[in-house]
C-alpha cells in the first residue's frame, strides 16, 4: 500500500504536487535511502510517519484509507477513528457539499480543479476547532481504483505571519496617507513605485495613473528636461534634502495648472534598489501669505523711508537693527555704518554711559515717550558735530523679542525760532514798557498844553479886550488894530493847541471795533455841512450800503475831515459836488471822496498829511493843517492807507482803506 | 437890596481870577466873590477851618466855580471832599476849567460836579459863559434848603 504512495510520488504527472513531500522527506535525509527489498513498505512506513506534513489517502469515494501520524497530531484523532471515514471529518460542514460536488466532478472524469495545486482550505479538528492549512492534492488510478493524496500543512503560524504583514502594510498605508504632505516613492529610473491619498488630491491623478510613471508627469513641463538632469544628480550623491531647502518649485496637476510646492527628499536602500521617497506640499497659501508680508513689509519700508524723521530701531542689547534714509541724512552716516552698533554711536560722547543707564531702565519699564518730552537732548553726527534733538519712544515686542522705535527729529530750526520768539517776546514786553511810559508821558503833555498853554492865551485875549474897552481911547485907532491881531493871534493859538489835542487823542484812542455803516455816517455829515450853509448849491452823492469793520467815532472822524475838506475847497464852485463811494485797489477795498474843488498840485501831494502842512492860503481857506494828519492817523490804527490824486482847479479825491 | 449870596471861586491864577471878576461884572454880577487860591483853602473856607475858624459853615455859598489844576489840594479832590461831608453835600459845584481832558470830564461828573464849563481863549466866549452860568446858577436855581444850624 505504502509503495502506491510512493509510486504515486514517483509519478511524472504527480511530480509537482508531491515536490513539497518529496522535499521534506530529503530534509529529513529520507531520500538518501533506495527503497529496495521486503523493508520497502517498513521504511516507507517510517518515513510517511517522520513526514513534517499530514498525509492523507482517500479512495475515490472520499473516505480515509490511509493517514500519519502528523495528520493524527493536526487534527485531534486516533488513526482508527480515521480509516474508513469520509474525507468531510476533517472539514467544517458548510464545506461538505462543496467537497463532495468536486468528488463527483472528479468521478464523472470533469475538471480536476484542485489537484496538482497547492490550495488553501480550513480543516476541523476533533474538537470542533478550526485551523487553515494548506493541501497539495494528488490524484492516481491504483489497482483500477481512483485514489487521492493529500499532504495538509498547518498554516496557522504563516497566515498569522502573512495577517500580521498585511496589518502592518495597511497601517503604514494608512499612516502615508494621513500625511498632510503628498507622499510620492521614486525608484532609481525615476517611475513613481508608490503615492498616498494626499498626492492623489494635491495632483488630481487616480494613484493608478501615476504609479509606473515618471515622476516628471508631476513637473512643469518647461522644468521636465531639467528635472531628469537633478533627479540623476540626486542619486549619485543622495542626501536628505528638508523642505524649503530648494528655491521656487512648482507642481503641475493633472489639469495642467501649476502650483508652488516645497518637496524633502530621502534616499533608501531597499533591496529592490535605490528609492527616494519625496515628501511635497502645498505652498500655495504660504507663498501668498509670504507676499502678503512682503507687500506689507514694503508698504511699511517706504513709509518709514518717507518719514521726515529720522526712525531708528533697536534691539535690547541697545543696538541699531533698522534706520531710515532720513537717519543717513541726519547723522551723516551711511546705512551699513549703523546697522548692528550701539545706538550710543548717534549720542554726544559726554552722554553716551548716562545713555546706557537710559537705555536700560527704560527696557525695564517701556512705554510710549512722546516727542519734546523730558529735557533737552542732542544728536551727533559722523563728524561729531551736535545738534538739538527731540526724541519720541515707542517699545515693540517681536518673536526676536523687545525692540524700541525712536523717531528723532532735528529741531535745531525748532529752536532758533523759539530762542527768537523769546527774544521777540522780551523785546516787545521792553518796547510796551517803553511804550506806556511814553504814552503816559504824552498824556501828562497833552494835558499839561491843553491845560497850562491855554491859560496865559487867555490872559493874552482877555486883557488886550480889557485894554481896548478900558483904554481903548488912549490907544488911539493903530493901537486897537494892534490889540485885536493881538487877540487873534491868541485865539488862533487856542484852535491850533485844541487841534494839536484832538491829533494826539486820535493817537491814543482805544479801538472799539464793529460794523459801521459809513454810508450813514456821510448822509449825516454831508445834511450838517449843508444846514451851516443853507444857501450853498451842493449835489452830494454817498454810494449806499457802504460798510466796514472799524472803530465808528474815530471813522466818523475820518469822514468829517475829508468832506469837510471837500466841502471847504469846493466853497467857489457852484454847483458843489462831492462824492462818497467805493473802489477797487490793489485787491482791497478803497473808498473814496471826490469833490469838484480847488485841488491841489500833485508835486506836493506828500505834505498833505502832515501836522500843520497847508497847501493853500489861510486867507482862502482857513485850517490848522490837522485835519488830514488826523485822518491818516486813524487809517493807519485801522491798518488801512489813505492817499489823494487832484488836478489844481478841478478837484481832489481823498482815498482811503481800512 | 436883597442880599445876594457868595460864589466862592477856587482859582491859582490870578489873570483868570481877574478875567472871571471881570466877567462877572461886565454881566452885572453883583454876588460877593470868595477867592480860594488852592485846594486847602477852599475846603478851609467852607469847613470854617484855618483863616476860615469861627465862620458859620450852614453859611453856604451860592455856587462853587472850582478850577481843577490846584496847588495843594486840587480840584477833584476838593470835589471828593464836598460830596463827602454832609454838610456840604448838596452845594452846587461848577467846574470851571482850561482841560477838556474827557477823563477830567467824566470824573468830574461821576464825583457829583453840577456842570462843567470849559474857559474859552476868547474872551467874548468867556463873558458869555459867565453870563449863562450867573444866569443859571444865581438866579433861575433853587439852591437846597438851608440846614438847621
Amino acid at each position: 500500500m505504502y509503495c502506491k504512495i510512493i509510486h504515486c510520488l514517483r509519478l511524472p504527472h504527480l511530480r509537482k504536487p508531491c515536490a513539497r513531500a518529496a522535499a521534506a522527506l530529503q530534509r529529513y535525509g529520507v531520500a538518501a535511502v533506495k527503497p529496495t527489498g521486503p523493508n520497502r513498505e517498513a521504511h516507507f512506513r517510517a518515513l510517511l510517519e517522520a513526514a513534517p506534513d499530514g498525509v492523507v489517502i482517500a479512495d475515490s469515494d472520499g473516505r480515509i484509507v490511509l493517514v500519519n501520524a502528523q495528520t493524527e497530531r493536526l487534527f485531534g484523532y486516533e488513526r482508527d477513528s480515521l480509516i474508513g471515514r469520509p474525507l468531510t471529518l476533517l472539514m467544517p460542514e458548510r464545506f461538505h457539499e462543496a467537497h463532495e460536488e468536486g468528488l463527483r466532478r472528479v468521478a464523472a472524469g470533469g475538471e480536476q480543479r484542485v489537484i496538482g495545486k497547492a490550495v488553501e482550505l480550513v480543516g476541523r479538528r476533533k474538537d470542533g476547532a478550526e485551523f487553515p492549512l494548506e493541501l497539495s492534492l494528488a490524484s492516481a488510478i491504483v489497482d483500477r481504483q481512483r485514489q487521492f493524496t493529500g499532504i495538509l500543512r498547518d498554516v496557522t503560524e504563516r497566515k498569522a505571519d502573512e495577517q500580521r504583514f498585511l496589518d502592518r502594510e495597511a497601517r503604514f498605508r494608512s499612516v502615508l496617507d494621513a500625511a498632510p504632505d503628498a507622499i510620492v516613492i521614486v525608484d532609481s529610473d525615476g517611475r513613481i513605485v508608490l503615492v498616498n491619498a494626499q498626492t492623489e488630491r494635491l495632483f488630481g491623478y487616480a494613484r493608478d495613473r501615476l504609479v509606473g510613471q515618471p515622476v516628471e508627469i508631476l513637473v512643469p513641463e518647461n522644468l521636465q528636461d531639467r528635472h531628469v538632469g537633478h533627479r540623476r544628480d540626486f542619486l549619485a550623491a543622495p542626501r536628505v534634502r528638508s523642505m524649503g531647502e530648494g528655491l521656487d518649485l512648482s507642481g503641475r496637476r493633472a489639469d495642467g495648472t501649476e502650483f508652488p510646492i516645497a518637496i524633502s527628499l530621502s534616499p533608501v536602500k531597499t533591496a529592490e534598489g535605490a528609492l527616494t521617497i519625496a515628501a511635497i506640499r502645498d505652498v500655495t497659501h504660504a507663498k501668498q501669505a509670504e507676499k502678503a508680508l512682503r507687500d506689507r513689509e514694503t508698504r511699511l519700508r517706504a513709509l518709514l523711508e518717507a518719514a521726515p524723521d529720522a526712525v531708528v530701531i533697536a534691539n535690547k542689547q541697545g543696538r541699531i537693527e533698522l534706520v531710515n534714509a532720513q537717519t543717513e541724512r541726519l547723522f551723516g552716516y551711511p546705512r551699513d555704518r549703523l546697522i548692528g552698533q550701539p545706538i550710543e554711536i548717534l549720542v554726544p560722547e559726554r552722554f553716551q554711559s548716562r545713555h546706557v543707564g537710559h537705555r536700560e531702565g527704560y527696557l525695564a519699564e517701556p512705554r510710549v515717550r512722546s516727542m519734546g518730552e523730558g529735557l533737552e537732548l542732542y544728536g551727533r553726527r559722523a563728524d561729531g558735530s551736535e545738534f538739538p534733538v527731540a526724541i519720541s519712544l515707542s517699545p515693540v515686542e517681536t518673536a526676536e523679542g523687545a525692540l524700541v522705535i525712536a523717531a528723532v527729529r532735528d529741531v535745531t530750526e525748532r529752536h532758533r525760532i523759539e530762542r527768537e520768539i523769546q527774544e521777540l517776546n522780551e523785546r516787545l514786553t521792553r518796547d510796551n514798557t517803553e511804550l506806556a511810559a511814553v504814552n503816559r508821558e504824552l498824556e501828562a503833555f497833552s494835558y499839561s498844553v491843553s491845560h497850562d498853554l491855554r491859560a496865559p492865551l487867555r490872559a493874552i485875549d482877555g486883557f488886550s479886550q480889557a485894554l481896548l474897552e478900558d483904554c481903548g481911547g488912549d490907544v488911539g485907532e493903530v493901537g486897537r488894530g494892534y490889540l485885536s491881531r493881538v487877540r487873534r493871534a491868541a485865539q488862533r493859538m487856542g484852535v491850533l493847541i485844541d487841534d494839536l489835542i484832538k491829533l494826539s487823542r486820535v493817537t491814543r484812542a482805544d479801538m472799539h471795533l464793529q460794523d459801521v455803516d459809513l454810508s450813514a455816517l456821510a448822509r449825516r455829515i454831508a445834511q450838517d455841512l449843508k444846514a451851516n450853509e443853507p444857501d450853498r448849491m451842493a449835489d452830494f452823492e454817498i454810494q449806499g450800503g457802504l460798510a466796514a469793520h472799524g472803530d465808528v467815532r474815530l471813522l466818523q472822524i475820518v469822514l468829517e475831515n475829508l468832506m469837510g475838506n471837500a466841502w471847504k475847497f469846493t466853497s467857489g464852485r457852484a454847483p458843489t459836488r462831492i462824492e462818497f463811494g467805493c473802489c477797487r485797489h490793489d485787491d482791497q477795498t478803497a473808498y473814496f471822496i471826490r469833490d469838484n474843488g480847488a485841488g491841489f498840485d500833485m508835486a506836493h501831494a506828500d505834505q498833505l498829511f502832515r501836522p500843520f502842512q497847508r497847501l493853500h492860503d489861510a486867507e482862502q481857506f482857513p485850517g490848522t493843517g490837522i485835519g488830514l494828519a488826523t485822518v491818516q492817523r486813524i487809517v493807519h490804527k485801522h491798518g488801512g492807507r489813505v492817499w489823494a490824486t487832484a488836478v489844481v482847479g478841478k478837484g481832489a479825491t481823498f482815498y482811503f482803506t481800512l | 437890596m436883597i442880599e445876594r449870596s457868595v460864589i466862592l471861586l477856587v482859582e491859582d491864577n490870578p489873570d483868570d481870577e481877574a478875567l472871571t471878576l471881570r466877567a462877572f461884572s461886565k454881566n452885572n454880577i453883583r454876588n460877593p466873590v470868595v477867592v480860594a487860591r488852592n485846594g486847602a483853602e477852599a475846603l478851609d473856607y467852607l469847613f470854617a477851618r484855618g483863616a476860615y475858624a469861627g465862620r458859620d459853615v450852614a453859611d453856604l455859598p451860592q455856587v462853587v466855580l472850582l478850577d481843577l489844576k490846584l496847588p495843594k489840594v486840587e480840584g477833584l479832590e476838593v470835589l471828593r471832599q464836598i460830596r463827602a461831608d454832609e454838610r456840604t453835600e448838596l452845594l452846587p459845584v461848577v467846574i470851571l476849567t482850561s482841560s477838556r481832558e474827557e477823563q477830567d470830564l467824566v470824573e468830574g461828573y461821576r464825583l457829583g460836579a453840577n456842570s462843567y464849563v470849559r474857559k474859552p481863549v476868547n474872551f467874548d466866549e468867556f463873558v458869555e459863559a459867565a453870563r449863562q452860568l450867573g444866569l443859571y446858577w444865581l438866579l433861575l436855581n433853587e439852591v437846597p434848603p438851608r440846614r438847621p444850624g
